[in-house]
């Protein structure tokens, strides 16, 4: 018997993040009971912050893994957990301001978006395929509550169901994916899996489809084109604040823990996964771009645009290990301006009386911050410099040209200018379009204000120095923690 | 440990005792238990649903709020079981030092956190079991609750009359 309590105490220190917003978590839940309600955002958005705070604090790692190799805490794990708090974090400056203009006094959400990041911070820092497993099952059940979160209204009933049927049955895609690869090598661990390759490519057949499965899960989770058709109708039946945290926490989260378990088994070597998620990239892309072009509903829009961007983010996993970081940053920004486009159509949302894209017209004059706001973010979308979106696309295309993907940048330059048509239209529209709604127009609260404000100036500043990024993310990358430690 | 019984004589026993036991608690049934057979209680048990029909009705919600709830509890249980087969452990009490507040420590906020989430659904209400109310048909009647009283009051006391000058007594 070598267990040692004084391991347990050393690893708990080692997730200290999780600990922290686990018990940020459960007092989020006495508050709520306590009818503490009106500081629940603040103590959630003042709870990410801490546990995003801890996670890079400079601190002497003795191991990379903590828990006996269960969960990772070495290399690039602190700075996933700081980038999905952020991502709650933004969610919530646009939630209050969401469920109060609703009418809809529900309170929980805090709670459980706590609780669904400890399930993506789990999941993404993952170095047991099981952990990987239990941390997917905890977001995801917290994301099919928000799906369903206005319990009496029939779209949200709808997008719940739709969500959790086909959730259910993408993790026992992704279940079988596991429990066959833990019959082809006799380990859970990834490192284990790792260091015993050869047992895999023993048989080829059952390797290909353990992994075929494994990423089949993943690519619903991140709704890549074959498992893209819960996508709009979940994001337009979601509340939408939060349908923007589904499309960039929960992907972000997934896109992490996908490259993490690929990366490991060094799946560049075998032909046939790459040509795999190259044409989930490829079909993503043009599939997710072209029937954007056709949506009058926002939301819809936004959902679709959603699919296209998973295929940019594909495309940089093509390139393998070079492209992860690309994959990181890529993802990161799309949080920023993503989050800020649902928030601002949840803004409007109440105040025009539903998300249809001619409801906006001549908003430019009439809202002219709103307006300004929501140009910004779709030219960041649509990939325009000096927004941070230029910057995230070129270096996703640059690690696919890198790792020899050609054909593969080249569709996504291409598509990319079929998203700039639809992005820059509905700019048009807020503009140039004829004024014919009345005299109302979305106004920002003081939370919603600072928030589009924060996102606003982190997509300018990435623009423009996205180093501030990259660079982290490259030296936590290389494992050289002690220089960052100083450059903090 | 040698009592002239091998191991699978001790299943054997095993496997005799449990029958005769069962046997013993069956007839002990038998014998004290009142026997009132009626349709309801044979029917299949179904979770208070009605087992005839179409089996695609709309279940109520409150099972499932229950079934949830029971959930936490059984999970609760399910991790007491293994902790509590180590916790009494000689050889790891030897070894590890503070073994048993550790232990302890541990199932405690274990325990803790499941007793928070209890709480929050008892606050919450979902442990009440709420009846569904019967729903009286509204009555629209011109005539006003006024005059039914007074013609029941009248022939109530009229009829009381009768019977006490009968001799029979109220």
């Amino acid at each position: 018997m070598n267990f040692n309590p004084g391991d347990i105490v050393n690893f708990s220190v080692m997730v200290a993040p999780i600990l922290f917003l686990l018990a940020v978590g459960l007092m989020l839940m006495l508050m709520d009971v306590l009818k503490a309600h009106s500081s629940m955002p603040l103590i959630a958005g003042l709870g990410l912050i801490g546990a995003g705070v801890l996670a890079v604090l400079p601190e002497k790692i003795s191991s990379m893994q903590a828990f006996y190799g269960m969960i990772e805490v070495g290399n690039i794990a602190p700075l996933n957990i700081v980038f999905l708090c952020l991502s709650g974090v933004f969610t919530i400056f646009f939630l209050p301001d969401y469920l109060k203009r609703q009418d809809k006094p529900i309170y929980e959400v805090y709670t459980l978006l706590i609780f669904a990041i400890i399930g993506m911070i789990m999941m993404a820092n993952a170095s047991d395929l099981l952990i990987t497993f239990i941390g997917l099952e905890t977001f995801s059940i917290a994301l099919y509550v928000f799906a369903a979160l206005f319990k009496k209204e029939e779209t949200s009933n709808e997008a719940g169901l739709k969500y959790f049927l086909l959730g259910a049955f993408a993790s026992a895609f992704l279940l079988l994916g596991i429990s066959l690869l833990y019959g082809l090598t006799g380990y859970t661990n990834l490192n284990d899996i790792a260091a015993n390759a050869s047992k895999l490519t023993d048989n080829p057949a059952l390797f290909f489809t353990s992994i075929g499965l494994f990423i089949i899960g993943f690519l619903f989770k991140v709704s890549a084109f074959p498992f893209h058709n819960w996508t709009p109708d979940v994001y337009s039946g979601t509340p939408t604040p939060l349908a923007g945290f589904m499309a960039t926490g929960s992907k972000m989260a997934a896109f992490i823990a996908l490259g993490t378990v690929l990366i490991k088994l060094n799946f560049t070597q075998y032909d046939k996964l790459v040509n795999v998620l190259a044409l989930a990239a490829i079909l993503s892309m043009i599939y997710g771009n072209v029937v954007a072009v056709r949506q009058k509903n926002l939301k819809r829009l936004l959902a679709y645009s959603s699919i296209a961007h998973t295929g940019y983010v594909l495309l940089g996993l093509c390139a393998g290990k070079a492209g992860f970081v690309a994959v990181i940053f890529y993802m990161f920004i799309y949080t920023i301006m993503n989050i800020g486009a649902f928030g601002l159509v949840g803004i409007a949302e109440r105040t025009l009386a539903d998300t249809d894209m001619d409801k906006w017209k001549g908003l430019g004059i009439k809202a002219p911050y709103f307006a300004a706001a929501m140009s910004l973010f779709l030219f960041s979308m649509a990939g325009i410099p000096p927004f941070a979106g230029f910057m995230s696309k070129y270096q996703v295309f640059i690690a696919a040209i890198g790792s020899g993907q050609i054909l593969l940048a080249v569709i996504g330059i291409l598509t990319s200018v079929i998203a700039a048509f639809y992005y820059i239209y509905l700019i048009v529209i807020m503009y140039f379009g004829k004024n014919e709604s009345p005299e109302v127009s979305p106004r920002f609260d003081w939370t919603t204000g600072l928030g589009v404000g924060l996102l606003a100036v982190l997509i300018l500043l990435l623009g423009i120095f996205p180093s501030l990024v990259l660079q982290p993310l490259l030296q936590y990358m290389s494992g050289s923690i002690s220089a960052v430690a100083a450059a903090f | 440990m040698n009592h002239g019984i091998s191991e699978f004589g001790h299943v054997l026993l095993y496997l005799a005792g449990g029958a005769i036991f069962i046997g013993l608690i069956a007839l002990l049934n038998k014998l004290l238990a009142p026997n009132h057979p009626n349709p309801e209680k044979l029917t299949t048990y179904e979770c208070g649903e009605d087992p005839v029909g179409n089996a695609n009705v709309q279940f109520n919600i409150r099972f499932y709020v229950v079934g949830l709830i029971f959930l936490i509890f059984d999970v609760e249980i399910l991790f007491l079981f293994p902790w509590a087969t180590i916790f009494a452990d000689v050889k790891i009490i030897q070894n590890v030092p503070l073994w048993g507040v550790f232990a302890l420590a541990e199932m405690s906020i274990f325990v803790v956190i499941l007793l928070l989430g209890l709480l929050y659904v008892w606050v919450k209400g979902d442990l009440e079991w709420i009846k569904p109310e019967a729903l009286e048909p509204e009555r629209i009647n011109p005539v006003p609750d006024s005059l039914y009283e007074e013609i029941n009051r009248k022939y109530t006391y009229q009829s009381t009359v009768k019977k006490t000058q009968a001799g029979v007594t109220p």
